[in-house]
């Protein structure tokens, strides 16, 4: 890495001569490639889930795009802040700070670095100089709602969220309201892994909640917890029911058990910025990706292929269309928070 | 034919030598004493040829031959075994477990109907009468702990046998029986080493004696052609006096004096050894002994009159120490009506080891209002005085940083001594003051027990030497079984009677 | 004290080689990861040192170690060890943050500061004194206690995080914000680093509880009953007072951490804010040896790896934020392992004989 923007900062006359060799790199356009910052968070590039996809979106636009990225995950909570500022004052192109703990820093640094330009994912920045990115969870749990009561006739499923934290309980309404969409009586058991980090990564815990749920007559499971996901899906094979996977792509994971994935497609937000930034067509403010975008989505795929048929797909996008037209207004978490 | 052989050997740990150039032979078929000070590399010497030390210089000759032991397993292939101060048992094993551990017969199945006919033929081959091999061993006397060792080495199948201290915890009986046993194994051929500093048991049963001092030997003797203060001299390297010279001060009214301390009636529950239905009275300017075996209630009395409000639920009858009920008073309170406290087991009971003097010097005196102001500790006053008891109590080395951990025994006792002294109580309790401690500093600490009586003070002292009783008490109680079975005047003290009493016996 | 400072100082000496030795396989081990050595020292001390901001970050990664070192060292002292330290700074975040909730009307900032201050205190200590008075009553292993009081402080945080005093206006698990009031100011030089003035009170109470650990009657009871309980006992020095005492003010200063975090920076309680600073206090005491003092260059060695941590896998293409981690590792097996210098003296000493 160039790493003499820092020390160019106090020693004027160094400073002076690589602002010449960068101007000078930068007048020709063959040699000025864009140079993105992405950093993940604590659990990084290898947590399987969020982070990972925003990885695969920048790996993406790197093959694809030509451009240049470099990639850190925080040590800590409290690194976002000062991380984003060595890529701002690096002078790198594009900063994309992934997860809601980045808010503040991304405030911050947005506030000191006015020119600098910023790509927030899954929270809202409000600042004139930052892309924020957020999905729209409920919208996507609608549909995976609806998709798990039309497969259990007996009118029980069941949620397990990770963390007990306000972004899961999003999943969780729109889940719940989807599958009354489809029926009214249906029984949703609910539980949560932890309060604390923890729930991210627990698998066992995640089985035998599961089993517990499959026992009280569950027939479909909607997980939301990252890597404990893994222990629903074994419960799901062990007693030969379904589940739903989160984030990225699950159905792989356990073929025949795994009835679809809520997808959140990060990367492909990622990679949407990338490519608008290159080509000049970068904007600001908050952008939401909901069904509409197909930014939350249900995965279909071979894997899946004979447990979803014909006629849910069609109820499916009906519903979708509903949401889309706003016929059908799927209750959001965060705004009934903030009514209370 | 020497079974062992020291020939030059040195052990330096940093500059200082605990073995220096020590040199002598231990024949085959004998018991061989080994004596000196505490301090004078007895033990060194042993844990060297045990394997536990390597030597610095010099060679050991195991049967004449040169042997270059790694370790204590390997000391047992060479036919060295060895009894420790602290038996080395698991309390909650049977003793035919704790006999053949590490020697078990048996591949997979240990064999433990082979290894019981095998032990009983060597109990009986060697004398060694012993029936309970099934008890776990915590049911033992610790005389038949003792036993259980010397055992273990027979079945181990060692030719020489170390004994370290081994008189230490038993009845003037069972020293008798040890030694008896001995004889038996001395006649079938083993060898024995007897480490000690009680000149006159080594004199009664050994065959030659080696004095060591300062790491060196002095010389070897022929038992039978040296006498007591002959060894003591070589010990110390001057004349030595072993019974109490000093001036003692009679109190001819000392029975009409007002008691300091009165116990009636008073019973400890212990999960050890309970105390039952206790009474005496202590008086100003006595000495009173307690004797009797270690682990007849002794500890547990000298806990309790010490700290009673930690029994206030397990303790039962009066409790007065200068006519005010103390029953429900803590360690600091006691010490503030004037109680001076010289604790059974220094080192664990007494010291800091990782402080220095001072630090030492302060503990129990850290509310003292002389060494401390508003919560803040006044070192300086305690280093002063601290400076004026080595002076007076001639503690070595002389200087109030050093750790307490790195000096003699009877350094440490001296130490442990002064700061009970220095509040000058008018009663003391005084448990085992010379344990490990050798013969120089004995000499201070009895001078200054005496004195303290002279000066009018109570004392009561508790100790597992006999002689040292005899030797400085006016009065002596003797415990058995938790009871005080009898009471001796001075001019009733008799070994033989005592020695019977603390086993349980009659007058 | 002559000879007690000495041993101090050349068992600081002794750690520092420790910790020395262990960077040096650590900087060994980056060669053979294929990343010049020179360059990780320069991207650690240029992201420690480089500017104003970085220093003010690692100061601001040093301040929680110095208080949770101090919160492992002290009850250390008596003879306990307090893995709870994270537990309890917890709590004292979550009562800072709650401080801003109960003093909102609050005019002054020294007032609210200190309220703030006495509260977090106050929580962490109570939360540190439970396995303290547990042990005294009950036996309980401080060890086992501690742990479950870390879950037990996580999931009590975690509650009123969610259903008590959550910012309504957030979609994240953190708190209301704190009144500006409340508000610790940074140092301009630290051009936007959270740390101020704090840092040199912490550096205060460094050296007050030094000197009330040498001086003071507690001190010298707790050094006792950690040294010898027995003879402590013997000679009238109640564990039962030493380990609640002990065990209040070792939490009670791991819940200062809150004012840090949450006067200082984050202006909330945020779940999961801590960067295990609890558990690397552990780490902290250990190289300082449970010396007081020697807590500062400790917490500051752990602040510099910990802030520079990010900047290696910043700065570097392949030492990546992992190699921070494996470092503090090797500086707590260097200290750790000096006993291995014995034992190869000896073992040079059997060869020669």
């Amino acid at each position: 890495m160039k790493s003499n923007s820092i020390s160019s900062l106090r020693f004027g006359t160094v400073g002076f001569a690589s602002v010449l060799i960068l101007s000078v790199l930068a007048s020709v356009p063959a040699f000025a490639e864009l140079k993105i910052g992405l950093v993940l968070e604590r659990s990084g590039k290898d947590d399987k889930s969020f982070n990972a996809s925003a990885y695969q979106g920048v790996k993406r636009a790197e093959k694809e795009l030509g451009v240049t990225t470099k990639t850190v995950e925080a040590p800590d909570n409290s690194a976002y802040e000062s991380l984003q500022r060595a890529f701002a004052e690096k002078k790198f192109d594009l900063i994309i700070a992934v997860g809601f703990h980045q808010l503040e820093a991304v405030k911050k640094n947005a506030a000191r670095f006015p020119d600098q330009k910023f790509l927030l994912v899954d929270e809202d920045a409000k600042a004139p100089n930052v892309r924020s990115v957020m999905f729209e969870e409920h919208e996507g749990s609608y549909l995976v709602g609806a998709l798990a009561a039309l497969h259990a006739k007996g009118g029980k499923i069941g949620f397990i969220g990770g963390m007990d934290v306000p972004l899961i309980r999003r999943f969780e309404m729109g889940y719940v309201a989807g599958a009354k969409k489809i029926n009214p009586k249906a029984e949703v058991f609910s539980n949560y892994l932890g309060v604390t980090g923890e729930a991210w990564n627990n698998p066992p815990k995640a089985k035998e909640l599961a089993l517990d749920q499959y026992t009280r007559g569950a027939e479909v499971i909607f997980v939301a917890a990252g890597n404990s996901g893994l222990g629903v899906f074994d419960a799901a094979a062990e007693k030969q029911k379904l589940a739903i996977g989160v984030d990225s792509n699950q159905n792989w994971i356990k073929p025949g058990f795994i009835l679809s994935s809520m997808l959140k497609r990060v990367d492909e937000s990622v990679f949407d910025s990338i490519k608008m930034f290159k080509d000049g067509k970068f904007t600001t403010g908050l952008i939401r990706y909901g069904v509409k975008s197909k930014g939350v989505d249900y995965a279909l795929d071979e894997n899946n292929a004979k447990l979803v048929t014909a006629a849910d797909k069609k109820t499916l996008e009906e519903l979708r269309a509903d949401i889309i037209k706003g016929k059908i207004k799927v209750p959001d978490y965060y705004l009934v928070q903030k009514r209370k | 034919m020497s079974a062992i052989e020291f020939r030059g050997v040195s052990k330096r740990f940093g500059n200082f030598y605990a073995n220096r150039n020590l040199s002598f032979q231990v024949k085959t078929g004998t018991i061989h004493g080994l004596i000196g000070e505490n301090g004078a590399g007895k033990s060194t010497a042993m844990k060297a040829l045990f394997g536990i030390y390597p030597l610095d210089e010099g060679e050991i000759l195991v049967q004449g031959k040169p042997a270059k032991i790694r370790n204590p397993v390997h000391a047992m292939k060479f036919g060295i075994g060895m009894v420790h101060q602290h038996f080395m048992l698991a309390g909650t094993e049977t003793v035919l477990d704790n006999i053949i551990l590490g020697h078990e017969p048996g591949w997979i199945w240990i064999k433990r109907d082979q290894a019981l006919s095998e032990l009983k033929k060597i109990s009986t081959l060697y004398g060694l009468h012993f029936e309970k091999w099934d008890h776990p061993v915590s049911s033992l006397s610790v005389g038949e702990q003792q036993r259980v060792e010397i055992l273990k080495l027979l079945y181990q199948r060692s030719d020489v046998l170390i004994l370290d201290e081994p008189t230490a915890v038993l009845t003037p009986q069972e020293v008798k029986e040890l030694f008896q046993n001995l004889k038996k194994l001395k006649d079938e051929g083993k060898t024995i080493i007897l480490i000690s500093h009680k000149l006159k048991e080594v004199l009664e049963f050994t065959d030659a004696i080696t004095v060591m001092r300062r790491g060196e030997s002095v010389g070897t003797k022929v038992t039978a052609e040296t006498n007591e203060d002959e060894l003591a001299q070589m010990m110390v390297g001057r004349p030595v006096s072993f019974t109490y010279q000093g001036e003692r001060k009679m109190f001819a009214n000392a029975s009409d004096m007002k008691p300091v301390v009165r116990i009636r009636d008073l019973s400890v529950e212990s999960s050890t050894e309970p105390v039952k239905k206790v009474s005496f009275e202590l008086r100003p300017g006595e000495i009173l002994g307690v004797a009797g075996v270690q682990g007849n209630g002794q500890s547990e009395l000298l806990r309790y009159l010490t700290d009673p409000k930690k029994f206030t639920k397990s303790a039962q009858g009066e409790y007065f120490f200068q006519g005010q009920d103390a029953s429900h008073l803590g360690p600091l309170e006691i010490r503030a009506k004037g109680m001076g406290l010289v604790p059974e087991d220094r080192l664990s009971e007494g010291l800091l080891l990782q402080q220095d003097m001072t630090e030492n010097f302060l503990l129990g005196q850290h509310q003292d209002s002389r060494y401390q102001k508003n919560g803040l500790l006044l070192r300086k006053k305690a280093t002063e005085a601290v400076n004026a008891k080595i002076k007076e109590f001639d503690i070595r080395p002389p200087f109030t940083t050093v750790w307490s951990g790195r000096m003699s025994g009877g350094n440490q006792q001296k130490l442990v001594i002064a700061r009970a002294l220095d509040s000058n109580p008018s009663v003391l309790y005084v448990a085992h003051p010379t344990r490990g401690v050798d013969v120089g500093a004995i000499e201070k600490i009895h001078d200054a027990i005496v004195q303290e009586r002279n000066r009018g003070k109570a004392i009561l002292l508790f100790s597992s030497e006999l002689d040292e009783l005899m030797d400085l008490c006016d009065r002596m109680l003797v415990f058995f079984n938790g009871e005080i079975r009898s009471e001796y005047k001075r001019s009733e003290f008799d070994t033989w009677s005592i020695g019977r009493v603390m086993g349980g016996g009659d007058r | 004290m002559k000879s007690v400072m000495n041993a101090s100082l050349k068992s600081f000496l002794k750690s520092a080689a420790g910790a020395l030795l262990g960077f040096f396989i650590g900087l060994i081990i980056c060669k053979l990861a294929g990343e010049s050595p020179i360059k990780v020292l320069k991207v650690l001390y240029q992201s420690s040192f480089g500017t104003g901001y970085d220093f003010g970050m690692t100061l601001f990664y040093t301040a929680p170690l110095i208080l949770t070192g101090l919160a492992v060292a002290i009850p250390f002292k008596a003879g306990l060890f307090n893995i709870g330290a994270e537990g309890q700074l917890t709590i004292g975040a979550l009562a800072a943050a709650w401080a801003g909730v109960l003093g909102a009307h609050l005019q002054s900032p020294a007032i609210a500061i200190g309220f703030a201050f006495i509260l977090s205190f106050l929580a962490g200590g109570v939360w540190g004194a439970i396995p303290g008075y547990l042990k005294a009553k009950r036996g309980s292993h401080e060890v086992i206690t501690t742990i479950m009081l870390n879950f037990i402080a996580a999931g009590a945080t975690a509650y009123f995080t969610l259903y008590s005093i959550k910012d309504p206006d957030s979609s994240q698990a953190e708190t209301i914000p704190i009144p500006p009031v409340f508000h610790l100011k940074p140092f301009q030089i630290f051009n936007g680093a959270p740390m101020g003035e704090l840092i040199l009170v912490l550096i205060g109470i460094v050296l007050l509880l030094h000197f009330i650990l040498w001086n003071s009657v507690w001190g010298y009871e707790l050094k006792a009953i950690g040294e010898n309980e027995r003879a402590a006992e013997t000679y009238g020095i109640s564990k039962q007072k030493v380990w609640l005492s002990s065990m209040f003010v070792a939490g009670g200063i791991a819940g200062l951490v809150g004012v840090v975090e949450v006067l200082g920076n984050a202006h909330r309680f945020k779940i999961g804010f801590s960067a295990d600073y609890g558990f690397v206090g552990i780490a902290v005491a250990l190289v300082a040896r449970g010396n007081i003092l020697g807590i500062l260059p400790s917490a500051f060695l752990f602040g510099i790896l910990q802030k520079g941590a990010g900047s290696l896998d910043l700065e570097t293409d392949k030492v990546t934020r992992d190699l921070s981690y494996i470092i503090q590792g090797l500086i707590i097996l260097g200290v750790a392992s000096e006993g291995i210098w014995d034992s190869l003296k000896l073992i040079r000493r059997k060869k020669n004989a």
